[in-house]
């Protein structure tokens, strides 16, 4: 062989795509090919990569060509590519052509196409099996169609792959929808696959061992299409089609011809039931189960597969098995000791309520029918106990009445050790087979819940500052890595206070922690401005930071590290070595008052100017521990600061207001207006005495702002939010869903200063989008600015996270963290969001706020009478899926005596505070289930308002018979 | 080094004949001297519901992925010696461990070789499986005792199966999480339901916790002093079949609180699932070998452990270094040096290591750790500089992307300014820095 021949093919090759010569290619690789194959393999890829791909056709030559400029797309058309594909699966191997997704759809069609089949039965591509196992085995699990696999395996070039062949079976063919099809057709097209042996005796069978999809095999139709009046079509509501089941058909259709065997047919249809499978898989078996009408001789005979139903999933598995046995039990050879044994483990199945309640009556027949069992069967009854439900264990006692085994030792001991399970009044029912002392249990002891909270000492762990340089350097890394405020905080202390302790090459130490914040994006807004500061500092620890302008002046409280941020960077621009005064001492954010004041001190002696932001938040953080440790220190303090001190330390109760003149003299060495110096006043009166009035601010410029002359107490209340859309079939634009909002008015105020910490993002008719929190790290900031007054913290929740209880972000769960610090105190607001959190969608707040409820009660520090209340507000509010709460609620019960009693009492205040006129929500019996409950485990009676709640409610029909038992303790 | 691809020569089968279950488990290597063991075990099940169940378990783990990892077939290994067997195997995603603790008493039958090996578990197999019942009688082969005759109708399909590295890795890493656990509660069967009925449903994002309230046991989002944490706790799930089965499960957390493990006790049976510290962790990619693979261990000890020790046999340092004549201060590090390269197992419930060899070559998992791999290459290259190296403080600069990295290590920190170590803050092993500078130091360099 020589180039020259070689070059002459590849060149009739190239003449072939160009001309479209499909009818030219077989011949052409027949005669051509054998021993250039090597050269006509990477001309074929060339090929590919000219013709097939996707590129950019806007080249100088492609515009020659005459195609579209600035558009994607393929030079080749569509025979072009289909030349090139074709080739490529006669000649190029495994390696060549496994990333290929082109030939996967050509050989698709190869039933359609002569050229095709011809093409791979003369080529006989060996790389056809691994390819589609590959296609098969990964993520889109893409398969051919079965006759295209049949004829494959046929013609020698793939061997059967029964998970394969299975999959592509389950899914019959692809529909061409592109022509008309008919019902006809497709029914032709059925049988005529059911006459092939190989199909009804090796590949259907495989349909019980592989998992498939069978169940959503439908052929699509036009309803007016359809005639047959034996196929029983898929419908869906509004739709213009109509589904044809392909499986629902073939079935039948195989059992009916003697194509399966019945019993082979229904013992798989049966296992698959208790296999980890697809669900609806399982329901379109247990459908045609019920559609051949098992007799008894034949449920007799597979009862052992049905018992173990009763371990299975889903829930309709067991009660299918049950609904079986109903059919049998009555039957001679009816394996009894086997049905008990399996079905005892569902009576533990709490998710099993409905299948276990339609056990019972099963269960009392059979033991009527078999006297003997009656001992086992009231023992299997007896562990439907463990389930804490009450209308359940109504059910089961009245079962275990019925059955009166009565001297049995182990059924009485089984009982007893459900005894802290038993719910409302069934200990009653019960007390045949009730040991003394738990029938004694009845008196509980009555333990009274008092709202007492206890201060809670604060400054526990002294802040660990980095020493040397090293621990500078990986202080960093820290910061980097942490949510935590503090650790950036403890950072800034070394750049202000340590500089000493950097060695000249800290740039180079420290651009591995700038390389890596160049590629870091937080979505927590106060690390996006910790990073900016360091990306300015890490390198240069001099060179120039300032913080953003803000254009409407009012900075949101979570843009205040950035300002901390420029504070600090100025005095390291000055050169000053003390630290911020709102650094923390103590851990997470606290600053021991010895520490603020000596600090102070510090600033006046080195003459370093207070920064009014900086001692507002130190004010904020200052806690009254360790008094005595500052009160020496604080005459230290010169002028009007020294007197604000004093306040702040609880050691002088005036507050000193003064014009803005005198301010200006008694505070020199304060750097900011007169405005902040006022502010510094009221954040240090509001943090102390959060909800105390303060008249000396009357008549200030202050005077309207939030939590100044008066703490900021917004009424809640609900109104209706609404969505509209447009509706297609009017062409007009219509309310689509409305709903009930909680909502507040907010109050006058226009403009606050900056370090006027408390009202900083409560403006008239300001809502802006940097004042919602979103995460929880941006709680824990917020939280850490103003640890000792978390009122506006919750109010700000209230508005940005509450609106309604499928709001809710994970904000939420960050403030049920706050609020399970020793620290936080509760006001009304931020009782209504505690109780927003119950009723919240997400899961993981519920169960985080049923955890700190559990907390709050052991440490007395939850108002319940207030907390039921706002509960009561915002179910009659309809705010949340009532169920939510109540769960979230009942996982208190029985944690100890005192959970019980506060139980009681919030259910006493719900209850009495409730306002519904029009009909109780969704499962409002279950609320009345656990109230009834807790009034017997506390042994306590409804209380006044909640006995007119509920005699207004009393002839309802579905809580009845609750409200009546309620009533009569 | 590539994942690992073997092929069954023939696929694990069962078959019923006179009302009795006949197992055969194939079984295939990538040493050659296990993989020409044609039977391991041959013998009956004492407890063949049971069993079976606990296979579908593994099976499900095996099959399962909790994190974006599509989940995909993967067969467990079988460790069979010491009139024991156990089944062990990983999630697809390397999060969850599954391990089957068969005792003697639930197998009655003849162990024909010592050994581990992987074996197929194939649908067919599982399916048959989902059929046994309660009393019904199984024979169990772990390989093929005699030829099978091979019909048309029996026609053998050969399997073919790609092990990704990090399941191999997987079971070189498991044992050191367990060896470092603490029994935390025992749960009786009916508290047990009673607690995985409380399990939440769905996905739930964050940590939660086992804790015992009132003397119940309870998940709660907040840990207390004495709760276990559990992370991707509807993993847990995977254990909800064998409920009604077991007598109680004891649960174990590790000493950093980051990794639990579940113990079924099933009778003769032990079944244990342990969970890595979140969905999107693997026991794989945790760096927990790292800190023993310093030190090689002598090729000669694997090859001398393998003719000492039959599989399963329990691994005693103390009794081994009075009979081998080795020191018994360097049993320690022997024993973890040993784990790290998955010759032994741990059982937590006995508190001890056992033997097994895994089924791949020393060379593989030598090869499979990418961090230790690049220490070795940073070492080779010279890319590791000491600044200061005396006793009890070491500060090195090492070589990273564009960036020299300064790698401290003093009293019990190591420290590193990569971006491993700032992710982590040392919680998933050692980063590649600090392994190059230990590396070095302890080679004397």
């Amino acid at each position: 062989m020589n180039d020259f021949a070689v070059q002459d093919i590849l060149a009739e090759y190239d003449q072939i795509i160009k001309t479209r010569n499909l009818d030219g290619l077989l011949p052409f690789l027949k005669e051509k090919s054998k021993g250039h194959e090597v050269a006509l393999r990477q001309h074929i890829m060339d090929a590919k990569v000219h013709w097939v791909d996707y590129t950019n056709l806007a080249s100088q030559s492609d515009l020659q060509a005459g195609h579209v400029p600035y558009y994607g797309g393929r030079r080749g058309d569509e025979q072009q590519v289909e030349l090139i594909i074709l080739s490529a699966i006669a000649l190029l191997n495994k390696k060549d052509i496994q990333r290929w997704h082109e030939p996967f759809d050509f050989l698709q069609r190869i039933n359609r196409s002569e050229l095709y089949l011809e093409i791979v039965e003369w080529a006989k591509p060996k790389w056809i099996e691994p390819y589609i196992l590959q296609r098969f085995r990964g993520r889109g699990g893409d398969v051919l169609g079965y006759s295209v696999l049949r004829t494959l395996e046929n013609l020698g070039i793939i061997s059967y792959q029964p998970a394969m062949f299975a999959r592509s079976l389950s899914l019959f063919q692809r529909w061409d929808y592109t022509v008309e099809i008919r019902e006809k057709d497709v029914i032709e097209a059925l049988d005529h696959c059911l006459e092939d042996p190989i199909t009804w005796q090796r590949d259907i069978p495989q349909l019980f061992i592989y998992e498939t999809f069978l169940f959503a095999t439908t052929v699509r139709f036009q309803r007016e299409t359809v005639y047959s009046p034996t196929v029983k079509y898929q419908r869906e509501v509004g739709s213009m089609y109509v589904f044809f089941p392909i499986w629902a058909y073939l079935y039948p259709k195989l059992l009916s011809e003697n194509k399966m065997d019945r019993h082979f047919f229904i013992e798989n249809a049966l296992r698959i039931q208790t296999k980890e499978w697809n669900n609806d898989l399982k329901t379109f078996y247990r459908k045609l189960l019920d559609e051949i009408k098992l007799n008894t001789a034949e449920l007799i005979k597979f009862q052992e597969l049905i018992f173990s139903f009763f371990q299975a999933n889903p829930l309709p598995v067991p009660a299918f098995g049950l609904d079986l046995c109903k059919k049998m039990y009555t039957h001679s050879d009816f394996d009894l000791p086997s049905f008990l044994e399996w079905i005892n483990p569902l009576m533990l199945r709490a998710e099993a309520k409905k299948v276990i309640k339609s056990a019972l009556p099963l269960l009392e027949k059979i033991a009527k029918l078999n006297p003997d069992f009656r001992g086992s069967i009231a023992a299997i009854v007896a562990d439907v106990f463990s389930i804490p439900e009450m209308p359940l264990q109504e059910r089961a006692a009245v079962a275990l009445q019925r059955l009166s085994v009565l001297d049995s030792s182990s059924l009485k001991e089984r009982i007893n050790a459900y005894v802290p399970q038993l719910q409302g009044n069934i200990k009653k029912a019960l007390e045949p087979w009730l040991d003394v002392e738990g029938t004694i249990q009845a008196e509980p002891e009555r333990i009274i819940y008092q709202y007492q909270p206890l201060k809670e000492k604060l400054l526990t762990q002294a802040i660990q500052l980095p020493d040397t340089w090293n621990d500078i350097l990986f202080q960093v890394g820290k910061c980097i890595n942490s949510n935590e405020p503090q650790e950036a905080e403890i950072l800034l202390h070394a750049f202000l206070c340590k500089r000493h302790l950097f060695p000249e090459d800290y740039p180079a130490q420290l651009s591995p922690y700038y390389k890596q914040l160049e590629q870091i994006y937080y979505d927590i807004s106060y690390k996006n401005d910790v990073k900016r500061f360091l990306l300015c500092k890490l390198l240069d620890i001099q060179a120039d930071y300032r913080d953003r302008n803000y254009k409407d002046g009012v900075p949101s409280t979570l843009d205040l590290m950035e300002k901390m941020l420029a504070i600090a960077a100025e005095k390291m621009q000055q050169q000053s070595k003390l630290p911020l005064l709102c650094e923390p001492s103590h851990l997470p954010y606290w600053i021991e008052p010895k520490i603020l004041v000596s600090r102070i001190i510090a600033y006046q002696e080195n003459k370093e100017s207070i920064h009014a932001l900086d001692l507002s938040i130190a004010i904020a953080r200052m806690c009254r521990e360790g008094i005595e440790d500052a009160t020496p220190l604080v005459s230290q303090i010169k002028g009007h600061l020294q007197i604000l001190l004093k306040f702040c330390l609880g050691l002088e109760s005036k507050i000193h207001l003064h014009d803005e003149r005198s301010l200006e003299q008694w505070m020199p060495d304060l750097k900011g207006s007169h405005l902040e110096k006022l502010a510094l006043w009221a954040v240090a009166a509001r943090t102390h005495d959060p909800e105390g009035t303060f008249n000396e601010f009357i008549g200030t410029p202050l005077q309207k702002e939030a939590f100044v002359v008066k703490a900021f107490q917004p009424h809640f209340y609900f109104r209706e939010a609404w969505e509209d859309g447009m509706n297609y079939n009017t062409r007009q634009i219509e309310r689509l869903k409305s709903w009930e909002e909680l909502a507040i008015d907010m109050p006058e105020a226009l403009f606050s200063p900056t370090n006027l910490l408390y009202s900083l993002t409560f403006h008239q008719n300001r809502d802006r989008w940097s004042d919602h929190l979103y995460n929880q790290a941006s709680v824990f900031f917020w939280h850490s600015l103003m640890p000792q007054n978390p009122e506006p913290l919750s109010i700000r929740l209230a508005i940005s996270s509450c609106q309604n209880g499928d709001f809710g972000r994970s904000d939420m769960q960050g403030f049920l963290r706050i609020v399970d610090r020793p620290e936080f105190w509760f006001s009304d607001a931020s009782t209504l969001v505690f109780a927003c959190c119950f009723l919240q969608e997400k899961k993981e707040t519920r169960f985080l706020a049923t955890e700190v409820l559990i907390h709050l009660i052991e440490k007395r520090k939850l108002d319940l009478g207030l907390f039921g209340e706002k509960l009561a507000f915002l179910i009659s509010g309809k705010y949340g899926v009532l169920l939510r709460c109540v769960d979230a609620l009942a996982a208190i019960k029985d944690v100890s005596p005192i959970h019980n009693t506060a139980l009681f009492m919030i259910l006493n205040t719900i209850l009495a505070n409730l306002k519904i006129e029009e009909k109780l929500p969704l499962n409002f019996k279950k609320l009345l289930e656990h109230y009834l409950d807790i009034l017997v485990k506390t042994g306590q009676k409804p209380a006044n308002g909640a006995q007119l709640f509920l005699k207004k409610w009393q002839d309802i029909p579905s809580v009845k018979n609750l409200i009546k038992q309620t009533m009569q303790l | 080094m590539q994942n690992l691809t073997y092929q069954y020569d023939t696929g694990s089968t069962i078959k019923k004949s006179s009302g009795l279950h006949q197992l055969m488990l194939a079984h295939q290597s990538e040493l050659a001297e296990v993989n020409n063991i044609p039977c391991f075990f041959w013998g009956n099940l004492t407890e063949p519901y049971t069993t079976a169940k606990c296979w579908s378990t593994i099976a499900k783990v095996v099959r399962s992925s909790f994190s974006p990892i599509p989940p995909s077939l993967r067969d467990p290994i079988v460790s069979a010696g010491a009139e024991r067997l156990r089944f062990e195997g990983f999630s697809s995603c390397n999060g969850v461990y599954v391990r089957l603790d068969m005792q003697p008493e639930a197998i009655d039958g003849e162990f024909i070789a010592s050994g581990t090996t992987n074996v197929d578990f194939n649908d067919p197999m599982l399916n048959a499986l989902n059929a046994i019942q309660k009393n019904e009688r199984v024979t169990l082969a772990v390989g093929q005792k005699e030829m099978q005759v091979i019909t048309s109708k029996t026609k053998v399909i050969e399997k073919k199966v790609t092990l990704p590295t990090r399941w191999i890795k997987g079971l070189t890493s498991v044992q050191l999480y367990l060896v470092d656990m603490e029994q935390k509660f025992e749960i009786p069967k009916i508290q047990a339901i009673q607690l995985f009925q409380s399990l939440p449903r769905g996905v739930l994002k964050g940590d939660f916790f086992v804790s015992k309230r009132a003397g119940k046991f309870m998940f709660a989002p907040v840990p207390t002093p004495d709760s276990v944490r559990i992370g991707g706790v509807q993993r847990l799930r995977l254990l909800e079949g064998l409920l009604p089965l077991l007598d109680n499960i004891m649960v174990y957390e590790s000493a950093d609180r980051e990794t639990c493990a579940f113990v079924c006790e099933l009778g003769k049976m032990q079944l244990l699932m342990a969970f890595s510290p979140d969905n999107n962790r693997g026991f794989s990619g945790e760096g927990k070998v790292l800190e023993n693979l310093t030190q090689n261990v002598p090729i000669e000890w694997i090859y001398g452990l393998n003719a000492l020790l039959k599989s399963n046999e329990i691994f005693s340092p103390t009794l081994l270094s009075i009979e081998q004549d080795i020191d018994l201060g360097t049993m320690d590090q022997l024993t973890a040096g040993l784990s790290s390269i998955g010759l032994l197992g741990y059982d937590v419930a006995a508190n001890n290591h056992f033997y097994r060899r895994l089924p791949f070559k020393t060379e593989r998992i030598l090869s499979l750790n990418p961090r230790l791999k690049n220490a070795k290459k940073l070492i080779d290259n010279d890319e590791v500089q000491f600044v200061q190296n005396t006793l009890g403080y070491i500060e090195a600069l090492v070589k990273g992307s564009g960036v020299q990295h300064k790698v401290v290590i003093e009293a019990d920190q190591q420290r590193c300014t990569c971006d491993w170590y700032t992710k982590y803050q040392g919680k998933r092993g050692i980063c590649k820095h600090v392994l190059a500078v230990r590396m070095k130091r302890e080679a004397g360099e």
